[in-house]
């Protein structure tokens, strides 16, 4: 194995890779950041580019569009309230409320560090324990999913803000729109109400883009620049960085969460959002300051974001030893193998070993990178904030709209983004947190398909959830993360008036 | 004054990421050199004997890394010799391929927008989406693999050695399989007509991509498992996976020898899949010609032919009346299945 890591550090240490993660990363955190527009669109974009290319310095501007594009999306995330992927909607928690206290320039310098970090954790993990977790992957069938899925959902509670029962409501909406379309398993059209472009479901970016980005631009419609009582208070960006205290308090957010990114990025079909949500959930119940989250509480953007940069290196440990893609990127980053004549599969270590270290190494020069380049930019993007309102209004219209056209070039789409940005805005009004509509979105189709294809494979057993070692696994931390959630709450009602503790 | 100029210098950045945004979406298009955009504005070719003076573009219908869009990346590639103009690949997805199959057909005769069309888009899946076009919009201009579906188990996990013992124990017992395709496409169809054809009573476990199926059937999550070869190969290579059955239209030679075809047991559920290549049927004669020469030559280069054979994909150098036929043969076919699916 040492000979594989000496000659794949060799190509990944030669200028063309380093100038190639270069680009990637700059086309990545570009990307990112912008609503409409996600890491896998890069990634389409600029596959041509890597057919002339050797297969390692190819990968490496893919791959640095994937952690950058995971990591720009935080930008938005923290600035515009608008995450500028889905990895990113539990960063919009803590980041915009931080960003409303003057703290942007913090806030995003936490989320560059702990991107760092998880993309670091899981690199390490992927070049060094990539045949065992794939031996682990291979068992993982539709019950592990659902389960890991499940868990995903009843977090609802601890991200759902002060009403709970709003929270779960948000939920089942979220799932809801996830139901409209082809259902995957007996091919019956639900709520398409005979309309054929409904059929095909509701794009996630479409949702994304409405939820978020529009309806945060509704809400402020009635925003008069000579009345801006900010811009008359001169409130000032604060130029206060992140501090080795802080940086102390959320070092155990960021190994929980690398951990969890990690072992979420690992199992096929779900992905960066599903981790930063139960990452962002776990963080809460284990810190001092479990109460501040939601209003702009440091830790809460450093477990969410270490989470989503956590998934890049384990997802390609599916992907190199299976073929199985993690997820959506990942799923365009095996038709980049299949041009440079790779197949991923089980072959592929035995075919390429050389090749599949240099591209592992890659990651972890991607990930350091990342670093350096973000400390660069930080300073300037946080200054976006600057940019007057009445302007920045129509540029995230335009970018969103075009974003949802171009992702499948309809116009309904862009109608159907109109809609939902409508209906957030009035729920919104109603006191409805839209994080868990997201998360129901997200993750609504892949509980179901699980569930029933778990029935379908134990003959309509219910036993199958907990006769399966890893799927009870999961099964009992999501009911651990239920009960602590009502343990907690019933305590702080006996407890009533009392003051806070610590 | 400052602080105006670098408000100017941010807009500017932002107008550009905005153009940018613009040039997005599910298109992979490579970048055209210089030369063809000053040619292109001279307007269109009034003859087709200036063919072609722009840049070519192949519409894939399906994702980026699937068989048609590699091949066709591939065709791309090795064109760069005998073809004047540049070629490039733009996967149109979304509703089962005929979004890219009703770009093609909007497209203009002119031969510069070419199709990587297969058979179901003609004979399976107007059936239940609405599409605008029919087999005569278009002319097939070469076939370019062929896809044989491939019956497989896990002997170790199973017991089953070979179909005859699928057939048997099927008789008393539920079967589950894997595939990894949904209601409505080419498997699903063929596999339930075939069930229904032996009298087994089978759940279909519908998976996100071939190799979750073929993982599922080598850890014994399933009974069988629906899927093309070489995704299995490693697997067989075990002992982990067998491929015991097959519904192209005849005998399959694979690596690990013959696999049988359906009729052998006079189950009728036959399926072979395709991909070929197709323009709009109204395109100038002289174009088609000019690039039927072109695909000759790059089907005769073994750049193109290694690659495949590295790939494991099975070139299928069949003529555009060939592939006609074969579209014909199968509309017949699915035409029964999915009779039989509706009378159940």
């Amino acid at each position: 194995m040492l000979d594989y890591i000496l000659a794949g550090l060799e190509m990944a240490a030669s200028w063309q890779s380093i100038l190639m993660i270069a680009l990637g990363l700059l086309s990545g955190i570009v990307i990112g950041a912008i609503p409409g527009m996600t890491a896998d669109i890069g990634i389409i974009l600029c596959l041509p580019l890597t057919y002339a290319m050797d297969p390692i310095p190819a990968m490496m501007l893919l791959l640095g569009i994937y952690c950058g594009g995971t990591y720009g999306g935080s930008i938005t995330a923290i600035l515009i309230n608008t995450p500028g992927t889905p990895a990113n909607a539990a960063t919009t928690l803590d980041g915009y409320p931080m960003t409303l206290q003057g703290k942007s320039l913090k806030a995003l310098q936490m989320a560059l560090y702990s991107s760092f970090f998880g993309g670091i954790v899981s690199a390490l993990i992927c070049l060094f324990a990539a045949p065992a977790i794939a031996r682990v992957a291979q068992t993982f069938g539709p019950p592990e999913y659902f389960c890991i899925t499940f868990f995903g959902l009843s977090i609802i509670a601890s991200i759902s803000g002060d009403n709970i029962i709003k929270g779960i409501m948000g939920g089942v909406i979220g799932i809801f729109i996830a139901l409209i379309g082809q259902d995957s398993v007996s091919g019956v059209i639900r709520f398409a109400f005979g309309n054929r472009k409904l059929a095909g479901g509701i794009p996630l970016l479409a949702v994304l883009v409405g939820l978020f980005a529009l309806a945060e631009l509704l809400s402020r419609s009635n925003y008069d620049p000579k009345n801006d009582p900010a811009r008359k208070a001169k409130i000032k960006i604060s130029q206060e960085r992140v501090t080795w205290k802080e940086i102390k308090q959320c070092f155990r957010a960021w190994v929980v969460s690398s951990v969890i990114g990690t072992v979420v990025g690992a199992t096929p079909g779900t992905g960066g959002g599903i981790a930063a949500f139960i990452s962002y959930d776990q963080a809460k119940k284990m810190s001092k300051h479990g109460d501040n989250f939601g209003k702009g509480e440091i830790e809460g953007v450093a477990a969410s974001e270490a989470a989503n940069n956590a998934t890049t290196g384990s997802t390609l440990i599916p992907l190199m030893t299976l073929g199985i893609p993690g997820d959506g990127c990942t799923a365009i980053l095996i038709g980049a193998f299949m041009l440079q004549g790779m197949i991923p599969g089980p072959a592929l270590f035995r075919d390429h070993p050389g090749t599949l270290y240099g591209i592992m190494l890659g990651l972890l020069f991607v990930n350091v990178l990342m670093l350096v380049f973000g400390l660069a930019l930080t300073p300037l993007y946080s200054n976006i904030s600057r940019i007057p309102y009445e302007l920045m209004s129509a540029l995230i219209i335009v970018y969103c709209i075009a974003g949802v056209y171009s992702n499948e070039g309809s116009t309904f789409h862009v109608l159907l983004a109109a809609c939902i940005g409508v209906a957030s805005f009035l729920l919104r009004k109603l006191g409805f947190s839209v994080v868990p509509i997201i998360l129901g979105v997200v993750l609504g189709d892949l509980v179901e398909t699980n569930f029933r294809n778990s029935m379908i494979l134990s003959g309509g057993s219910l036993s199958i959830f907990v006769t399966r070692p890893f799927s009870l696994l999961f099964l009992l931390l999501a009911l651990v993360s239920i009960g602590s959630f009502f343990y907690k709450s019933i305590k702080k009602h006996v407890k009533g008036t009392a003051p806070e503790q610590k | 004054m400052k602080m105006k100029k670098r408000f100017a210098f941010l807009l500017a950045l932002a107008l550009m990421l905005t153009a940018l945004t613009a040039c997005g979406g599910k298109t992979a298009s490579s970048t055209v050199p210089e030369n063809t955009s000053g040619s292109s504005q001279a307007e269109e070719p009034s003859a087709s004997s200036d063919y072609p003076n722009k840049t070519v573009t192949i519409i894939c219908p399906w994702g980026v890394g699937g068989g048609a869009d590699t091949i066709a990346r591939k065709i791309t590639q090795v064109a760069e010799k005998y073809f004047d103009q540049p070629i490039i690949v733009e996967n149109h997805t979304g509703a089962s391929g005929t979004i890219g199959m009703g770009d093609a057909f909007d497209a203009a005769a002119d031969g510069y927008t070419l199709v990587t069309a297969n058979g179901p888009l003609f004979s399976l899946t107007p059936k239940y989406v609405d599409v605008q076009y029919t087999l005569d919009d278009f002319t097939m201009l070469r076939g370019m693999r062929t896809v044989s579906l491939m019956v497989v188990t896990n002997p170790k996990t199973t017991g089953f050695q070979s179909f005859d013992d699928i057939l048997e124990y099927g008789k008393s017992h539920k079967l589950t399989y894997a595939t990894s395709s949904g209601p409505g496409g080419d498997q699903y169809v063929v596999s339930s007509a075939a069930f229904i054809s032996m009298g087994i009573e089978a759940e279909p476990v519908v998976l996100g991509s071939e190799a979750e199926v073929v993982n599922a059937i080598a850890s014994g999550q399933v009974d069988l498992g629906l899927c093309t070869p070489p995704s299995y190969y490693a697997f067989q290579e075990e002992g982990t996976a067998l491929a015991v059955a097959t519904f192209y239209p005849e005998d399959v030679e694979t690596k690990f020898g013959t696999v049988k075809c359906m009729e052998n047991w006079g189950i009728d559920a036959i399926f072979g899949g395709m991909d070929c290549l197709a323009i709009r049927s109204d395109t100038p004669q002289e174009i088609i010609d000019k690039l039927n020469a072109m695909l000759d030559e790059v089907y005769a280069d073994p750049d193109f032919t290694d690659y495949l054979k590295e790939m494991g994909y099975n070139l299928w150098d069949a003529k555009g009346d060939e592939v006609q036929t074969f579209i014909e043969n199968q509309m017949d076919s699915m035409e029964r299945y999915v009779e039989l699916l509706e009378s159940k």
